[in-house]
């Protein structure tokens, strides 16, 4: 086990993206400023290409509606939450393997996450951007998929709902660079599913009541799936979430792991130990996904601040931008 | 991530302003390599830059897994993705520039190897491959022409477009992988669930090839493939390899008996033989790890191994009076080489190696082509 850790610190979830509760937040907070100028900047240059009277109050309604980070997050996730839905109808239309559920969720979960983190949702509105990271997800843990087949599921059920909008392989593909530049271009992630199975291993051999740890291995995967839509993920390693969730589980299922705990650790670590799990477990228990109809709110007060530098229906975009050439997805079109 | 910008957009135009791209190296269907320097510290690179026009589910799976695998991987025996960015849809991965390959060494007649050369060399593979399963990654290509060598003789691991993760069970991965001479027989037969041992077993093909300087198990079609490797080790009992038979395409095959694998190798030592043997063990469980493989007495026993910076290395664009000259120098190693007792195995010959003249740039190219 004196390996391990090492090991963890070589990769790139560990040296990028772990943060602290301060600098995570500071880094939102500045990420969400930046975007707010860029917003207030884009309105002013088409006010420019548009009437005047248009334009202000166009400009009014958005500084009215701005979003705070604290908006912007609840939105995001909204739509992190929605990941859960996808992965069901993948894995009902047999384009998932049930192996690879878990692994593409987490991915895909981690991915919005961690874009969102140099990105905000004035120019890149969550979304497409969900798609685009599920299916980048799909690829990254080896579960890939034409874009047609990922796109098919979506359009039916969009048919079903008599949904006006049709998603089309642009606005998945459209996306891919501007993720994956945003991930900067770190791909592999570390999930606590397989850490909480080595954990379940270990334990067999401290723990003698089989069948309830059993069912407490059983039960941890539904606190692993919550700890996901939290922000553990960019301060804890995964093998410590896994315990985490352990833990809860054992409190829900009665079993005591302490006994473990305490065999396997010495005293000192097990006092730092303690505190981080009850820190896991306090994040898991306290989170609160976002309804429906606080999504609904923000999602009306984005179409007033979106930045019309990325907007493809704004007027800026369609008077300059497009004009220009310059759209952010054309095929292979450089030379150099 | 040294960058003040917030942006992702403006993290990669950064990156992006950081190189310049001098000339083009080689063209494939899949990529195009350019030779390139970083701007502030002039450090050479390779440029490797992956189309994607043409791609109609955007990123395809071997950019995926090459930028996965090598944004993890820091080692001295694995290339070094020094940094990747997007260039509206082209993806440009900064490697480290290596002027040759473990192909073209073996390749070139011209070089003689010494044991004390092909011992450095699969200690620095070894040790390259060591670091990825340790790192709980499987390479699936290992082949000579996939071990790039740097200037200072130093080998890399490179090309992991068909690399991925491996240790989870519960998780099938394809047999279809690995270029055929270096497929391990699990793979073969079908196993959709292996270990670091396939590498190994590509590595051991890899072994015997330096000590051959010919391919050793070259199987002319995936059917064949067995066959030879069956002939050439003679055909595994269920005592060798219990379970061969329960693998989805295992069936009875012809029954070759075990070779005396000294008489091929007659050039090699004893314990050199007896780490290739380790390492193509026909049970994958009980073929050696590249860790276990790195403390065999093989790498501990004399001749010591080769230091990097006087290891053979192919002689290319030169003059003819420069090849003759090699020739000679080769000619002159090898009457030398007769009287060199063992222990001066560290310094035999490297005087009379010529340093490279012009780096043959041009072997970039031979990874550009996509892994069918």
């Amino acid at each position: 086990m004196a390996d391990r850790p090492q090991l963890f610190e070589q990769t790139s979830q560990y040296q990028h993206w772990r943060f602290t509760r301060e600098s995570l937040s500071k880094l939102r907070t500045e990420n969400n400023r930046l975007g707010v100028d860029r917003v207030l900047h884009g309105l002013r240059q088409e006010a420019k290409v548009d009437d005047q009277e248009t334009s202000d109050t166009r400009i009014a309604e958005a500084t009215k509606n701005l979003l705070t980070p604290e908006e912007e997050l609840k939105l995001i996730d909204f739509y992190l939450q929605r990941i859960k839905i996808y992965v069901t109808i993948y894995r009902a239309s047999k384009l998932l393997k049930p192996d690879a559920l878990d692994n593409v969720k987490a991915t895909a979960i981690n991915f919005m996450k961690r874009f969102y983190l140099h990105n905000v949702v004035f120019d890149y509105p969550p979304k497409n951007i969900m798609l685009t990271c599920f299916y980048l997800a799909t690829k990254v843990e080896n579960a890939f998929m034409k874009i047609e087949d990922f796109i098919r599921p979506l359009a039916d059920a969009e048919a079903k709902r008599g949904s006006k909008t049709q998603t089309k392989s642009d606005d998945v593909l459209g996306l891919e660079f501007i993720v994956i530049q945003s991930l900067q271009f770190e791909l592999a992630v570390h999930h606590p599913y397989r850490a909480v199975y080595g954990f379940y291993l270990d334990m067999q051999t401290f723990i003698d009541e089989k069948d309830a740890l059993r069912e407490t291995y059983d039960r941890t995967a539904h606190y692993i799936d919550k700890s996901l839509y939290t922000d553990l993920v960019f301060h804890y390693q995964p093998s410590q979430i896994a315990l985490g969730a352990f833990k809860l589980a054992a409190k829900e299922k009665d079993l005591d792991i302490d006994l473990y705990l305490t065999q396997r650790f010495d005293a000192r670590s097990l006092e730092l130990l303690y505190r981080v799990l009850d820190e896991i477990q306090d994040g898991i228990t306290t989170f609160a996904a976002t309804s429906n109809d606080e999504a609904k709110e923000i999602d009306r007060k984005l179409i007033l601040c979106r930045n019309p530098e990325k907007n493809p229906n704004s007027t800026l975009y369609k008077k300059t931008v497009a004009v220009q050439g310059d759209v952010p997805y054309v095929s292979d079109s450089d030379s150099d | 991530m040294a960058s003040k910008a917030v942006l992702g957009e403006e993290i990669n135009k950064e990156t992006e302003s950081l190189y310049k791209k001098e000339k083009k190296l080689g063209e494939g269907t899949y990529a195009v390599v350019y030779l390139g320097h970083h701007i502030r510290t002039n450090r050479k690179v390779a440029i490797k830059k992956i189309k994607l026009g043409n791609m109609r589910s955007g990123l395809d799976m071997s950019a995926i897994r090459e930028v996965k695998a090598l944004r993890e991987l820091r080692h001295p025996n694995v290339i070094e993705l020094i940094d990747v960015f997007s260039h509206k849809t082209n993806l440009n991965l900064v490697l480290e520039f290596l002027d040759t390959d473990l192909e073209n060494v073996i390749k070139d007649k011209s070089l003689v190897f010494m044991p004390a050369d092909i011992k450095s060399w699969m200690m620095m593979a070894l040790r390259g491959l060591d670091h990825c399963h340790k790192c709980w990654l499987l390479h699936r290509d290992l082949k000579p022409n996939n071990f790039l060598i740097a200037s200072n003789g130093q080998l890399k691991l490179a090309d992991f477009g068909l690399a991925r993760e491996f240790g989870d069970v519960k998780r099938a991965m394809t047999s279809q992988t690995v270029t055929r001479w270096y497929r391990a027989p699990e793979l073969l037969l079908g196993a959709t669930n292996y270990t670091g041992s396939i590498d190994i077993w590509a590595m051991g093909c890899i072994f015997a090839e330096l000590s051959l300087r010919a391919p050793y198990l070259p199987g002319a079609s995936d059917l064949e493939q067995l066959t030879t490797i069956f002939r050439a080790r003679g055909t595994p009992t269920e005592d060798d390899w219990p379970g061969m038979l329960k693998l989805p395409t295992g069936y009875n095959f012809e029954k070759f008996p075990k070779p005396q694998f000294s008489d091929l190798f007659r050039g090699s030592s004893e314990d050199a033989v007896d780490l290739m043997n380790k390492m193509l063990t026909f049970n994958p469980v009980q073929r050696i790890s590249a860790a276990d493989a790195l403390q065999h007495p093989y790498f501990r026993n004399l001749p010591r191994p080769t230091a990097p910076a006087k290891l053979p290395r192919p002689q290319q664009n030169i003059a003819e009076e420069e090849a003759e000259a090699a020739v000679d120098a080769n000619k002159k190693r090898q009457f030398e080489d007769a009287f060199d007792d063992a222990l001066d195995a560290t310094d035999a010959g490297g005087a009379d190696r010529r340093q490279i003249v012009e780096p043959a740039a041009k072997r970039m190219d031979l990874r550009i082509s996509s892994p069918a």
